[in-house]
């Protein structure tokens, strides 16, 4: 999936939306809904946790599409940030309802499913190169905070490392990963 | 005894530069993530980085395949948003005729047993 090629186009949409316009928000439903939702269900692997994600994703386009161009994002990599972080408070709090040991089996799942990015755009072809620079296992710490909404604390005790230690090694790798990106 | 929760630990590597990656992967706590929004809205630098970030791990995304979602969640969102959802016409007169039905039958039932007694 890739929603870049309609970045314009959500554009124009949300340009609309922030105007309060429910046809343009439907319009962007139709757009973008298949593609935020695959990205729900793939976070939480529910489908019924995935529709609330995606009715909040909508609430919050609603009410926020005006400060959208405030921040310099994107509108596609807006929306998909905005998934992201609705799907990991979903995961975050089913984590503190039931313990890590299920967060631990979506992550597991996660990678094991994972496709190569075959014909992936610049920056992610870019972004998995500089990945395989760094020290062994940085990758998967950074995707499981991304993907699953792991903390330092979570990661700790997955990789039995110290907290402390963990994390000057976490923010090592991203400067030298940012380093690499800007190569 | 107070503690600062607010601040970071200072011997940590990376600076702002980091924190900014750490920000968009969600490894600040909230008492880290405050400050640093506060900062990340006068730093238009600090912000280039936020959302180049944000537009590399999003890019996890690209392999995912896009899915339908149920029918009914549109009227959802339509809710949410305080839009009510469109009904038929026919849907929104259906209650009244089924009301109609059933009370025009009740008044014929209630009519023929009475004739019926007398």
């Amino acid at each position: 999936m890739q929603l870049q090629p309609k970045s314009s186009e959500i554009e124009t949409l949300l340009t609309e939306v922030a105007k309060g316009d429910h046809r343009a928000l439907r319009g962007l439903y139709d757009c973008v809904g298949a593609d935020l939702y695959g990205v729900a269900v793939y976070l939480v692997e529910d489908e019924s946790a995935a529709s609330n994600i995606l009715t909040d994703v909508f609430e919050r386009v609603w009410q926020m599409a005006g400060m959208m161009r405030a921040n310099g994002v994107p509108p596609h990599v807006w929306l998909l940030t905005l998934t992201r972080d609705t799907a990991v408070a979903h995961l975050r709090q089913q984590r503190r309802n039931t313990g890590i040991p299920a967060a631990l089996d979506i992550t597991e799942r996660l990678y094991a499913t994972d496709a190569p990015n075959a014909g992936g755009s610049a920056e992610a072809v870019q972004l998995q190169a500089c990945l395989l620079e760094l020290p062994p296992d940085r990758a998967s710490w950074m995707e499981r905070a991304f993907k699953a909404g792991m903390t330092y604390a979570d990661l700790a005790e997955i990789t039995g490392k110290q907290g402390g230690e963990l994390r000057a090694a976490l923010r090592r790798s991203v400067l030298q990963l940012r380093e690499c990106l800007s190569r | 005894m107070t503690v600062d929760v607010d601040a970071m630990p200072a011997d940590l590597p990376g600076g702002d530069e980091a924190t900014a990656a750490e920000y968009v992967l969600g490894l600040l706590s909230d008492a880290e993530a405050t400050p640093f929004e506060t900062k990340l809205n006068k730093d238009r630098d600090l912000q280039q980085d936020v959302a180049a970030w944000q537009a590399y791990f999003c890019t996890y995304f690209e392999t995912v395949q896009p899915q339908t979602p149920p029918p009914a969640l549109w009227r959802e969102v339509e809710i949410r948003v305080g839009q009510e959802p469109k009904v038929p016409m026919w849907r929104q007169v259906l209650p009244y005729l089924i009301g109609a039905f059933f009370g025009g039958g009740l008044t014929w039932l209630v009519t023929m047993i009475g004739l019926g007694g007398h």
